[in-house]
Order: C-alpha cells, then sequence, then structure tokens
C-alpha cells in the first residue's frame, strides 16, 4: 500500500510537471502577471526546487499528516479533507450497500430464471443501468423525486434525506455489475452436486439457493463489488457536482481549476488511500466467506512458522 | 489455423450473433449512428452553432421538431450533430486504449520475468486511483478541450486492456500448440503473430465494443463537468450541462441528449455482450 | 410387463418410466418406459453404459431431476403405497433425505466446499428431526465415527479430507436418517480401487444393520457381483434384461449383457483380448422405433430392425429379457 500512494504521489507530479498551466497565474490577479511577480510567487510555494526535492519535501510533511496549504485559500488541506470527506464517505458507503441489496437478489431472479422472460428483462435492465450515465441518472432523479414529487431534497444533505439521490445516483452503475455477476456465478453454482445433494436431503428450495448456493457465489460477487467501490468513488464525485454537497469531489475540482496543487494532490491521495484500505478489508472478507482461503492462509503461516523454526534450528 | 478454418469460425459467430435479438438490435443502432455521424450535415436541419434568440426555448413544432434551447438553437440538429462529437470521444479514446493496452499487455504477457513485474506493479498503482478521478485530474491537467478528454479517456482506459492481453497472453503462452510451435523452431515473431494473436483476440473485441461505451459515459462526464467538449460544441454531456439550469421548466432539454447518449452506450452494450456469448460460447453459462 | 401388479405390493414399485430433456435442439429421450420393482431390504443393481439413463431413474425417484432441461412426462413411481410422481412438493421434501436418501458419483463436488462436513450432516437430521441442534450435531458426529471418521473432524472442511474420506461423508450423510432406500449413484467410481474396497464392504455392512433396500448404480459387474440380488441392465433409457444376479451372470439371455461381461477379462478363461461391444450407443435424440440394440448387436437379424421387441419372461422368474432371440430360445435350454 505504502509504495503504491508514493507513486500516485510522484505520478500527479511528473502530470503536473509535464502539462501547461502554471498556479501563480491563478493567485495573481491577471493585471500583476509579470515575470518579477510570477518568480516572486514561485519562490513562496517553493515551487523553484527541483520536482524531486519537492517530491519529497512533500512526502515528509505528508507523514506527519501535513498535506499542505492551499495557494488560494491558504486553509489546511489536511482539515479540509477531515471536514469534506465524510459526505463523501457517506455517499460511497451507502451505495455500496444499495447496489448489494438491490443487486444480489436481482442476479439470482435472474439465474433462478435462466432462459425466461425474467432472466431476458433482468439482463435487459442491468445492461440499461451500465449504459446510464450517472450525471444524467442524477437529474432525472432529481426531477422526479425532488421537482415533480417534492419528495427528496435535491441540493445539500443536512437531512438523511438528502443521502438518498446522491447515493442512489452512484449504486446504478455496479448495481449493474453485481446483478451480472450473481446471475453469471449463481449459474455456475445452481448446476453443482452440492445443490442437488442439498435437495436430496431435502432442504426447502429457498435454503438450498440462498443457503448454499449464493454462499458459494459471493467470492466473485465480492470482488465485483470490491473493485467497484473505485467506480463508486468516482460516482460520488458526481453526485456530489449535481445535488451540490461539500464534499471531496468539489473540493478536488477547484483545486484542478486553480492549478491547486496541494488540493488535487491531497485529494487524490486520501482517495487513493482508502481505496487501498477498503481492498485490504476486501481480502480479509475473502477468508471470512471462504474457509478453503482460510485455511490456505493458515497453512501459509504454519509453513512460514516452520521455515523459522527450521532456520533457527539450523543456526543454533 | 487455415484460412477456410478461419472464414469458418467467422461464419459460425455470425451465426451465434444473429440468434440474438438484443445483440442485432444494438448492431441496427450502431449502424444507424455511424450513418447519423457521417451524414450529420445533410440530416441536421439547422447548423449546431446558428442561434435565433427569437425562438428561445421554442415549443417541438414543425420547424424545431424537438424544440429549441436558451439561444434558440435547434435541439435536434444539436442531438445530431451531438453524436459526432461523442462518437469521436468515444472511439479515439479506445483507440488509444487499444494500441497502448496491447502494445504493453502483449508485450509484458510474452516476454515476462522482471518486465512484466514492474509493469504489472505500474498497473496496479495505476488502478488504485478510480478511472474517473484519474481521467477528471488528467483532462484538467492537459487542459480541456476534446481532444485532450480523448487522451484522458484512452489513457485511463489503457490499464484494463493491457492487463487483459497478457493475461491471455500468459494462458496461451504455457498452452501445447506454442511448444509445437517452438518444437519446429519457429521464430519468436512467427510464434507471436501466427498463434498468440488469433487466440488473444477474442477477449480483446469483445472489451473494445464494451469499452467503446463507456469511453462514451467518461466523455461525456467530462463534457458535462466542464472539462471536454467546451461551448458551442454540440455534445450530449455538455448539452445537459447547459439545460441542468433549466431543468425545472425545461425537463425535456435534458432529455433529449441524455436519452441519446444512453440509446447509444446501450447498444455497443447490447452488441459487446452478445458478441462475447458469439465468440466465446463457454463465457454463456 | 403381463403381472398385474398391485400398488403397495412391492415396496418400491416404478411403472413406465419416461424421462425426457427438452433442449432448444432436441428432444432427448433419457428414459423410455423403464418399469422395475424392488422389495424391502433387497439390493438392485442398475448396469448400464455411461449416458444411458441410469442416474435419471435414480433422480426420478427423488424427483431431483433437473428442471429445466428434464421432464418427467410418463409413469408411475409407488414407494411404500404412494405415488411419489403425484405428490406435492412439500411431501416429497418431507421422503427426501429421510425415507429414501442419495449416495452421489462424485464426492469430490457433492460436498458443499464452505460449510464443515459435520454441519452438513446434522442440516440432513435436523431436516427430519426436530430436535435441537446441540443434539442434531451429537447424532452427527455419532454418524462420522459410524462411517469410520473420527469424531472431532466434526468441523474440518471437505478439502481437508481425501476423496475416499469425502464419499465416507457422503454416505454418512445419506444414512443419517436411517432411510428405507438408498440410491447409490456409482458411489465408487471415482475412488481408487483400494479404497472402493472398503467404501463397498463399509456399505454392505451399513445395509445390513440398517435394513435398508439399495439401488446401486453402477458399470462395474464386479461390484454387482458383490453386492446385488437383483439386476436390470439398462440400455438407452430401457430396461434390456431384469433378473437375480445368479440369472444375469450365469444364464444371460440379451446380447448386450452378453458384451458386458465380453468386455471384462476373466481368470478362468484364457482371453488373448478383450471384446468390446462395437459402436456406440444410439443418439437419444434420435433413437430407432426397432430394437436399440439392433444397430451393435452380433445377431441381428430383419425382425430386429423392423419391429420393437417386447419383454419376455425367461424360464427362471423372475427373470425378463427384451429380446426376439429370447422367444425364439424359450423353452430350449439356455
Amino acid at each position: 500500500m505504502i509504495p503504491t500512494l508514493l507513486c500516485v504521489v510522484l505520478l500527479i507530479f511528473v502530470l503536473f510537471e509535464i502539462t501547461p498551466g502554471d498556479p501563480a497565474l491563478t493567485i495573481l490577479p491577471s493585471d500583476s502577471w509579470t515575470e518579477e511577480n510570477i518568480a516572486r510567487v514561485h519562490k513562496e510555494l517553493g515551487l523553484d526546487d527541483p520536482i524531486l526535492v519537492r517530491y519529497v519535501r512533500y512526502l515528509g510533511n505528508a507523514v506527519q499528516g501535513d498535506l499542505g496549504t492551499s495557494y488560494l485559500t491558504k486553509t489546511s488541506v489536511t482539515n479540509e479533507i477531515a471536514q469534506k470527506f465524510p459526505y463523501t464517505m457517506k455517499i460511497t458507503f451507502i451505495s455500496v450497500i444499495m447496489a448489494i441489496v438491490a443487486g444480489i437478489p436481482f442476479g439470482v431472479i435472474a439465474a433462478k430464471h435462466q432462459y425466461t422472460l425474467t432472466d431476458n428483462i433482468s439482463v435487459f435492465i442491468s445492461l440499461l443501468f451500465v449504459s446510464m450515465p450517472n450525471f444524467w441518472f442524477a437529474l432525472l432523479l432529481a426531477r422526479f423525486f425532488g421537482v415533480q414529487l417534492g419528495w427528496l431534497p435535491t441540493t445539500g444533505v443536512e437531512t438523511w434525506t438528502g443521502y438518498i439521490l446522491p447515493s442512489a445516483t452512484v449504486a446504478i452503475t455496479s448495481l449493474a455489475a453485481i446483478t451480472r455477476q450473481t446471475r453469471s456465478s449463481m449459474l455456475e453454482q445452481i448446476r453443482q452436486d452440492y445443490v442437488v445433494t442439498a435437495r436430496a436431503k431435502g432442504q426447502i428450495e429457498g435454503k438450498v439457493i440462498y443457503g448454499h448456493a449464493l454462499k458459494n457465489a459471493l467470492i466473485p460477487i465480492i470482488t465485483v463489488v470490491g473493485t467497484n467501490i473505485a467506480n463508486h468513488l468516482g460516482g460520488t464525485l458526481v453526485a456530489e457536482t449535481i445535488f451540490s454537497i461539500p464534499g471531496l469531489a468539489k473540493y478536488m475540482i477547484t483545486g484542478l481549476n486553480g492549478r491547486d496543487y496541494p488540493v488535487v494532490l491531497g485529494s487524490v491521495l486520501f482517495i487513493s488511500a482508502v481505496f487501498c484500505i477498503v481492498m485490504m478489508v476486501v481480502d480479509i472478507i475473502y477468508a471470512v466467506v471462504d474457509p478453503r482461503i482460510r485455511i490456505q492462509m493458515m497453512k501459509k503461516n504454519n509453513s512460514g512458522r516452520k521455515t523459522k523454526a527450521r532456520k533457527e534450528a539450523a543456526a543454533a | 489455423m487455415s484460412r477456410g478454418k478461419k472464414q469458418l469460425r467467422i461464419y459460425e459467430v455470425w451465426r451465434q450473433l444473429r440468434k440474438n435479438k438484443f445483440a442485432m438490435a444494438g448492431m441496427v443502432i450502431i449502424i444507424l449512428l455511424a450513418l447519423v455521424t457521417i451524414f450529420a450535415d445533410q440530416l441536421a436541419p439547422y447548423h449546431f452553432e446558428t442561434a435565433d434568440f427569437s425562438a428561445s426555448f421554442a415549443r417541438p413544432s414543425a420547424e424545431h421538431p424537438l424544440g429549441c434551447d436558451k439561444l434558440g438553437r435547434d435541439t435536434l440538429s444539436r442531438v445530431i450533430y451531438g453524436a459526432r462529437t461523442s462518437l469521436q470521444i468515444g472511439l479515439g479514446a479506445t483507440v488509444i486504449a487499444t494500441v497502448v493496452g496491447v502494445v504493453l499487455g502483449a508485450f509484458c504477457g510474452y516476454y515476462g520475468g522482471w518486465i512484466d513485474t514492474i509493469f504489472m506493479r505500474f498497473l496496479d498503482i495505476f488502478q488504485s486511483i478510480p478511472n474517473l478521478l484519474f481521467s477528471i485530474v488528467l483532462a484538467a491537467s492537459l487542459g480541456v478541450g476534446v481532444k485532450n478528454a480523448i487522451i484522458a479517456v484512452g489513457i485511463t482506459s489503457a490499464p484494463l486492456f493491457a492487463r487483459m492481453i497478457r493475461g491471455s497472453i500468459m494462458q496461451i503462452r504455457g498452452s501445447e500448440y506454442i511448444e509445437a510451435a517452438r518444437s519446429i523452431n519457429a521464430r519468436d515473431p512467427r510464434v507471436i503473430i501466427k498463434h498468440i494473436i488469433p487466440n488473444a483476440i477474442s477477449p480483446v473485441i469483445v472489451q473494445i465494443t464494451m469499452k467503446i461505451g463507456s469511453a462514451i459515459i467518461y466523455g461525456a462526464t467530462l463534457s458535462f463537468i466542464g472539462l471536454g467538449a467546451q461551448p458551442p460544441t454540440a455534445e450530449w454531456g455538455a448539452m445537459i450541462s447547459e439545460a441542468r439550469n433549466y431543468i425545472r421548466n425545461y425537463p425535456a432539454l435534458i432529455m433529449y441528449p441524455g436519452a441519446a447518449l444512453m440509446i447509444c452506450v446501450l447498444a455497443f452494450n447490447l452488441f459487446g455482450d452478445g458478441l462475447r456469448d458469439a465468440l466465446d460460447p463457454r463465457l454463456k453459462n | 410387463m403381463e403381472k398385474t401388479a398391485q400398488a403397495g405390493e412391492a415396496f418400491l414399485d416404478i411403472k413406465d418410466l419416461v424421462v425426457e430433456y427438452h433442449t432448444d435442439d432436441a428432444v432427448i429421450h433419457a428414459v423410455n418406459g423403464v418399469n422395475l420393482k424392488l422389495a424391502k431390504g433387497e439390493t438392485l443393481g442398475l448396469v448400464g453404459e455411461t449416458g444411458a439413463g441410469k442416474t435419471s431413474i435414480a433422480r426420478s425417484i427423488l424427483r431431483i431431476l433437473p428442471d429445466p432441461p428434464a421432464k418427467i412426462m410418463k409413469g408411475e413411481i409407488w414407494f411404500n403405497g404412494e405415488n411419489i410422481l403425484k405428490l406435492p412438493e412439500k411431501k416429497v421434501r418431507s421422503i427426501r433425505g429421510d425415507k429414501i436418501s442419495m449416495i452421489f458419483q462424485d464426492p469430490m463436488t457433492a460436498l458443499n466446499p464452505i460449510e464443515t462436513v459435520g454441519s452438513q450432516i446434522s442440516e440432513a437430521i435436523r431436516l427430519h428431526n426436530s430436535i435441537s441442534r446441540a443434539d442434531a450435531n451429537k447424532q452427527a458426529v455419532q454418524m462420522l465415527e459410524t462411517v469410520g471418521i473420527p469424531g472431532k473432524r466434526f468441523t474440518n472442511y471437505p478439502l481437508e479430507f481425501s476423496g475416499g474420506m469425502k464419499q465416507r461423508v457422503v454416505i454418512a450423510m445419506a444414512l443419517a436418517c436411517k432411510p428405507e432406500l438408498l440410491l447409490a449413484d456409482e458411489p465408487t467410481t471415482a475412488l481408487d480401487v483400494t479404497i472402493q474396497a472398503q467404501v463397498l464392504e463399509m456399505m454392505r455392512d451399513l445395509q445390513k444393520d440398517f435394513g435398508a433396500s439399495v439401488i446401486l448404480i453402477t458399470h462395474d459387474l464386479g461390484i454387482v457381483a458383490e453386492m446385488c440380488e437383483k439386476v436390470a441392465i439398462i440400455y438407452a433409457g430401457e430396461v434390456v434384461e431384469y433378473g437375480t444376479a445368479e440369472d444375469i451372470f450365469d444364464h444371460r439371455a440379451h446380447p448386450y449383457t452378453e458384451g458386458l461381461f465380453g468386455s471384462i477379462p476373466t481368470i478362468h478363461t484364457k482371453t488373448k483380448r478383450l471384446n468390446p461391444i462395437r459402436g456406440m450407443m444410439p443418439d437419444p435424440a434420435n433413437l430407432p422405433s426397432c430394437c436399440r440394440f439392433a444397430g451393435r448387436c452380433p445377431y441381428t437379424t430383419d425382425e430386429c430392425t423392423s419391429s420393437y421387441p417386447e419383454m419376455v419372461e425367461c424360464k427362471s422368474q423372475p427373470h425378463t429379457v427384451r429380446c426376439v432371440r429370447a422367444r425364439v430360445k424359450e423353452g430350449g435350454s439356455q
């Protein structure tokens, strides 16, 4: 995870280095764009130093929890992120739950009725959702539930109802992915012999499907959920823009427009870190769900311990 | 693979594909879209920039079948020209992603070893940044505009292709007929061209088709955020972004470009889905 | 069969069972009018090639055929005086795993990989007995020990067992509710030869202890000789010969049965080479209307290719055979 984040920061550093644009120009009013003014700003911001020096300096500060100060607002990036991230996280989290809660049953139903109308319809709907641009779906939701029916707020998150539309917006893309994955891994599982065994025991159909087959189908579904969390974070950026939520996305996009490097760097670094942590959690969930992985891990640990013991014995 | 056999396979794929109604519907829409894009100048009643302030927010009429936007520009014409821009972004980005991805993936997959390890680690890092976030950062730092949006979306999508190609090659590399080719002393480039590429290509074709759809969405999203196509260029995402301010009174203005966008992406996804089933029956459960 | 069989007379009575698999392109005739009877405590061997319909017959009894594509088109299956095919699903469910249970061919895949073996056995127990989880677990441990697995392995997962051990688990699961009828679908095919013998011996002992009737599906005549009292030879979804094990082994009347014996080596006769049956079983999607074995039979006559043979009763009851030659030979010595 640490090397990943180091490289993410380096990537952005290089990106800003090789692309046109100068933060000094956004800081200074356009009538004072003189060479000496620009040079002065560069010096103030430490932009004169070679890229490696800046990189190391940034990392040194980041390790201590200091993500720098915004060029434009002169506020601490760490503080701003700490303030804005909860919104982004809540929307992402709720949307993941929504996608799972709706996607898995859809997929199971489609698999159970393979090649029937129900299956075709659910495959089509899931494709429709994949094809739906997030931002457009958000506007449709806002128009229908916000303007037309007046049920839900379309801006801000003063009350919990404010989270519904943004989260729904984010949920649709991975909802489709989860449905499709559930369908195909369920189709694989319901043909397995152990499902017949469960039926032959006299188990009721619901338990056969949800208790036996679905549990086995979960592994690839978890993978899809895990990899889609990146998409959720991305989608949340769109949702925040549309529903005027003071989250990380807005902060970052403002930073991008003003070439406010610390803001962009901090936001991207933070989101990547969150994503890395989520992927680690997903790995742990695998082990919880699948005893095969758990046993493998235990074996690895044991053999590791054994080699260590052997080495120590040899050394003694 | 002899020529006769190859033709037979293409015919078989087509036969499978034709049975799939969804895929055929997708294909028909794609063909229509292509025609609309090519003949936009002939089809559109007005030029996309032609403004007529007297027709501001005009309701649908014989002159303006889908009505007009705030500046009195004909919505139908702008949707038609928008197809051009959106497809341009989608196809352009996919071409970039494919070329970069295939070259990288084939390189890594074929040579393996430490080169592969380094590149794959690099791609891991790349993919730990959410795609959309990275496209946004790229597009913003490259500067706004259609060209840069294409590059941003293309580069963002490349790792996926690289991974997939590498995966197929790794799989094929170990298989027996490559060993057979080696044993008759075929030199490396010939092994790649004659044996590896034809076998690695099916998943790539499927992925390309599906990717065009998502590239169009990403492109439109960038334009929606204001980082892609700029006014007065007609682009579906940008049109939705402009119409957004009038959503309360003129919701139709977001409906047309949005529906066009969705149908377009849906067509590529339907076709790609069908293509996958036809190319690889094993995947069809 | 002409004999009037009354419902309830036999312990298990399958009458005119027809199973078809309906796919997009074809209708596969898997089971075509099978009649079979089984008395209490008896072991019946179903012998035939892969794809002959043996498994479909067994699964029909439990009504666990994969539907779609499989459909039971016709027939009756009388068990303890009830026609299983007419029972409501709920009733059948209470029979499955309790009165009738099944041992599957491949122990590698028959167990749920992510549940402990113990919980899979106790699941079967709890489904048919209203007892607490703890009591069910206790019984499951006992069952494991009955099949020769230490009870402390209750909490292990299938992947921690060898193939033979897994099959023991499957057997433990099948016997957990002391079934009256056990359907064993090639229970040893997937196992090593040495393990096969162990498992078979165990099954035989357990059958004695539990007093269950058994339908044993196999293509191994050696196993039949060891285990079965009655044998039905299945070919292309039909019973082509039925009789006691002695009849089948010593007075076989159907050319297909002869072929089956011709394709196993014996140590008593000097065989230079095995005589496999020529050709292939007819395509079950496209069965001939005449004798289904005519295409491979060394004795085929015009009658064989023009008419469909009826079941003929042989001298020693209950020995029946579906072959015109048997009718010709009738009265003569075999």
